[in-house]
């Protein structure tokens, strides 16, 4: 098997004892049903719930190296977003811990990491039934919305009010993309800073803010100084999502989608409500 | 009279005067074009003469039902807000930097030594630590407030540190910035690793910059830096003489621990009202003084008024800078354009420089 | 008139007057002699308010100077210290104007008449040539003689000097005493501290001697300076005999070896203990 940083990892047997040092991986093994492989958190992880009995080892960027030796795991877990994080993974990789280090920015990134990390743990079966059904999940957003051609534009918040706006080379982009909009910054970054003229500007159709460890407290979006100038203040078109949610490439990536979606799409949604049973029949033959 | 005709002092003092009022005019001037000019650059493009409307139609001056009410709030409230802001921090840093520089007579100091920097960047990192970075009150971020405080705070702690019977002295005031400014800087640090997900906004902060900010911003520091250019303006002469050192100063009449103590707060206060709505922004406290210096001597009620211009224009534009030098509208914090530009300039003008940097 | 009543001051934990009573009184001419710590700066600048003094009082006018403004003070009494520094490129005109600060409203500039005292000054310290020069790139001679015209463009009633004149060459101390000599004729209480003894004996009509913090001698010059008196001071041996010219009091520095020859004898004097130089 080989991981997002060109290593060949290999376990000799199914692994085990498993620590995710990145929040959405857990995610990922749990919906695959592995939760009790985890044998460990980072300090930031509580959901679901039952993770918070797990001892935590420090944080995504600096786990501590000794908690998680005296743990004995057969396979530690990264995320490669962040250059910094690639620090400890050195670390554990000198103390010869198997790690695997993958990097997810798109929704094939996603389901490719489900493969094999279903393949390290010796549950294809599992990974393929998780794989499949995020699938049909995205399917049912891709149907509903094809009846339209409308894809409106959106702008997507990551901190305010040292502003910060998701670019195309994220998730976000993917989400919004899949959700049936288009992302109205154009850069090809993953952030960009930028200003109050600039997002006046771009006028986007809707406005959308993240509400997380990135950006605490976004605060009455209508209120803030020239945001009621903003098409998208105007027709109420701005919402306010979970940073965990759109921002971390997971299995919640899919929720993402579904949600904005139907922000984007109220009136297809509507539709497909009534239609629902039908469609979905339909998606469930198009297999 | 006679002898003094005779030898041309007079004639040489009223020479300089002269060239003292033609300079304040000049840099008046530029300072003015700077505003508008600065105002017509941006991401939206809007034609001069509507600019210029705007700007009238902002002031109350005419009233043009033509005018896309969008272009005039882009014009009014967001360039021009944010270029007068630029403007007052660019003058700020500049006066404060030349008034430690003359008090603690160290051509290294400027509007950071004495750690109010450090102490606006704690407040800062504080309040954005706890997540209240939007919270508001008087009409803008809590973020300024919090600067203010920490920024005065560690001005008390120096001046409190540095007290020795009673007596400031400009070697021990030096230490204890230092001191001080370590010690918030740890406090920083213990911040940022507490929490992964604020470092990059306390860095940016710490950086800074001017996006996001706007007239209640502007009318916030306002006060401060009023009070702190008056203080340093009315001690100017004090100054000029003190740098004879202290006793001298005392023979000739100047009241050394209240001046000091008066410029010192005075400069303090500048440079708070600066750190609290823009954050740390270096080298303009110091390029500005030096040139001024070398250009009109170091008379220092001459250097305040004119490095206060010249910190304002170059202020302007580096802000410019920053709004537009990357592509797709991406900002730049404004500190790294007065570093990039004012490091190499600093280093050409000390190279270069016949008469040294006016400093032993 | 100034005066100083058993006062004791220093720096920190060390004592360097201990008890020191003088009075000066208007138009006086006066050197403060000692040797070297003997407290001549201390003094001077406890006398001109500038550093506290621990116990004792220096009286200005009757009234004890540290209640006068320090500008008020300004006004009576001008000081040139031993060393002056000058951190900024000003121009010697700018630093001879200084002198006018006392006088000065605040917001002010100097006025048309400062100027003309200021320029009056450096003309009869004989510095016109170094106006518009920087003080950064005059020699230490010449820095002496702006700061000295600085004093005297404060234009007070008491100048106060200490070691001014220490880096001028012997023409240009003539010339700095005899226009003290003539600001005192003027009506100028002129208070200098020297280390130069003759020069002393010369302008000065009363010599104070300290050592140790205190005074040892106080008086006319032609009743104190004498070949015991100063023997013992300097702990040297000294002899004093007439100026060719003006008949005052001069001293002349016995070697413990002499490199002339051997005819000037080194003879023992009473006061002090020298051993006998071979060769």
């Amino acid at each position: 098997m080989t991981d997002d940083l060109n290593r060949k990892v290999t376990v000799t047997k199914p692994a085990e004892r498993l620590i995710a040092l990145y929040g959405a991986y857990n995610e990922i093994l749990v919906d695959m049903g592995l939760e009790r492989k985890l044998i460990a958190r980072t300090s930031a992880d509580k959901t679901p719930e039952s993770m918070l009995a797990k001892p935590s080892i420090g944080t995504h960027m600096r786990p501590n190296v000794e908690l998680i030796m005296g743990l004995k795991p057969d396979l530690i877990i990264q995320n490669a977003g962040r250059k910094d994080a690639l620090v400890p993974v050195r670390q554990l990789i000198s103390q010869g811990l198997p790690v695997a280090v993958f990097n997810t920015n798109s929704f094939a990134d996603l389901f490719s990491v489900i493969e094999r990390l279903a393949i390290l743990t010796g549950s294809e079966e599992r990974g393929a039934r998780l794989i499949c059904n995020l699938k049909q999940k995205l399917d049912l957003v891709a149907n509903t919305i094809s009846a339209t051609k409308k894809r409106p534009s959106v702008l997507f918040e990551v901190r305010y009010p040292d502003i910060l706006l998701a670019g195309q080379d994220s998730i976000v982009n993917e989400v919004i993309k899949l959700a049936g909009g288009r992302n109205s910054l154009t850069s090809k970054k993953k952030f960009l800073r930028s200003n109050i003229e600039e997002i006046l500007r771009l006028n986007p159709d809707f406005y959308i803010v993240q509400r997380g460890p990135m950006n605490r407290d976004p605060g009455l979006i209508e209120q803030r100084p020239h945001y009621y100038q903003l098409d998208a203040i105007k027709n109420q078109r701005f919402f306010i999502v979970e940073e965990q949610v759109f921002s971390r490439p997971g299995p919640r990536s899919v929720t993402a989608v579904e949600d904005l979606s139907r922000k984007l799409h109220p009136e297809q949604w509507k539709l497909q409500k009534r239609l629902g049973k039908e469609i979905l029949d339909s998606s469930h033959t198009g297999k | 009279m006679e002898n003094i005709s005779g030898t041309g002092l007079e004639h040489n003092y009223q020479h300089e005067k002269r060239r003292f009022a033609a300079s304040t005019i000049i840099l008046m001037a530029a300072a003015v074009t700077s505003v508008i000019l600065a105002c017509s650059i941006g991401r939206i493009e809007i034609p001069f003469s509507v600019m210029l409307k705007s700007l009238a139609s902002g002031f109350g001056l005419i009233h043009d039902e033509t005018l896309d009410p969008i272009h005039r709030a882009i014009i009014f409230d967001i360039r021009l807000s944010r270029v007068c802001l630029s403007a007052m921090v660019g003058l700020a840093l500049a006066v404060s930097g030349a008034a430690f520089q003359g008090i603690l007579r160290n051509p290294l100091a400027d509007p950071f030594t004495i750690g109010v920097s450090a102490g606006g960047a704690f407040g800062a990192a504080l309040i954005i630590f706890l997540g209240l970075g939007s919270k508001t009150s008087l009409g803008l971020g809590i973020i300024p407030l919090a600067a203010l405080v920490g920024a005065l705070s560690a001005l008390a702690a120096v001046i409190t540190l540095a007290r020795v019977d009673g007596i400031l002295r400009r070697d021990t005031m030096v230490l204890a910035g230092i001191v001080v400014a370590t010690f918030l800087g740890a406090l920083v640090s213990l911040l940022k690793s507490l929490d992964e997900e604020s470092v990059a906004s306390i860095v940016f902060w710490v950086m800074g910059s001017f996006q996001g900010r706007g007239w209640s911003h502007a009318i916030f520091a306002f006060p401060y830096l009023i009070l702190g250019f008056i203080l340093v303006v009315t001690y100017s002469r004090e100054i000029d003489l003190m740098s004879l050192g202290d006793f001298p100063a005392r023979h000739l009449g100047v009241d050394t621990n209240r001046a000091r103590a008066m410029v010192l707060i005075g400069a303090s206060l500048l440079t708070a009202a600066a750190v609290s709505v823009s954050g740390v922004i270096g080298f303009v406290g110091l390029v500005a003084p030096h040139l001024v210096r070398m250009t009109i001597g170091p008379n220092h009620s001459r250097l305040f008024i004119l490095s206060g211009l010249l910190g304002m224009i170059v202020m302007i534009w580096s802000d410019v800078a920053a709004r537009i030098i990357l592509p797709e509208g991406e900002e730049l914090p404004v500190g790294v354009i007065t570093a990039l530009i004012g490091g190499p300039f600093f280093c050409v003008l000390l190279k270069g420089a016949k008469t040294g940097t006016g400093f032993d | 008139m100034i005066e100083i009543i058993n006062i004791f001051a220093g720096y920190q934990d060390q004592e360097v007057l201990k008890g020191i009573s003088l009075k000066i009184i208007h138009n006086e001419m006066i050197g403060i002699l000692g040797p070297n710590g003997s407290g001549k700066t201390t003094l001077i600048m406890a006398l001109t308010g500038v550093v506290p003094i621990k116990s004792g009082q220096i009286l200005l006018d009757g009234k004890p100077i540290r209640t006068y403004p320090t500008r008020q003070v300004a006004k009576r009494v001008a000081c040139v210290p031993q060393k002056s520094e000058f951190s900024f490129d000003f121009s010697n005109l700018s630093i001879v104007l200084m002198g006018r600060y006392p006088y000065l409203d605040s917001w002010a500039d100097y006025t048309r008449q400062d100027r003309e005292l200021a320029e009056d000054a450096m003309r009869q310290t004989g510095i016109m040539k170094l106006a518009q020069k920087s003080v950064k790139q005059v020699s230490g001679g010449e820095a002496q003689l702006v700061t000295i015209a600085r004093a005297i463009a404060q234009t007070t009633e008491i100048l106060v000097l200490d070691e001014a004149t220490s880096n001028l060459d012997a023409a240009k101390k003539i010339q700095v005493f005899d226009l003290l000599t003539k600001k005192n004729s003027e009506g100028a209480t002129v208070i200098c501290v020297l280390h130069d003894l003759n020069l002393a004996a010369l302008y000065c009509r009363r010599l104070i001697f300290l050592k140790n913090g205190k005074v040892v001698i106080d008086g006319q010059t032609e009743d104190v300076f004498k070949d015991c008196i100063l023997s013992e001071i300097y702990e040297t041996d000294i002899r004093v005999s007439k100026h060719p010219v003006t008949g005052t009091p001069q001293a002349h520095f016995v070697p413990h070896c002499n490199a002339v020859g051997s005819g000037g004898g080194l003879r023992r004097t009473g006061f002090c203990k020298v051993d006998k130089c071979d060769g």
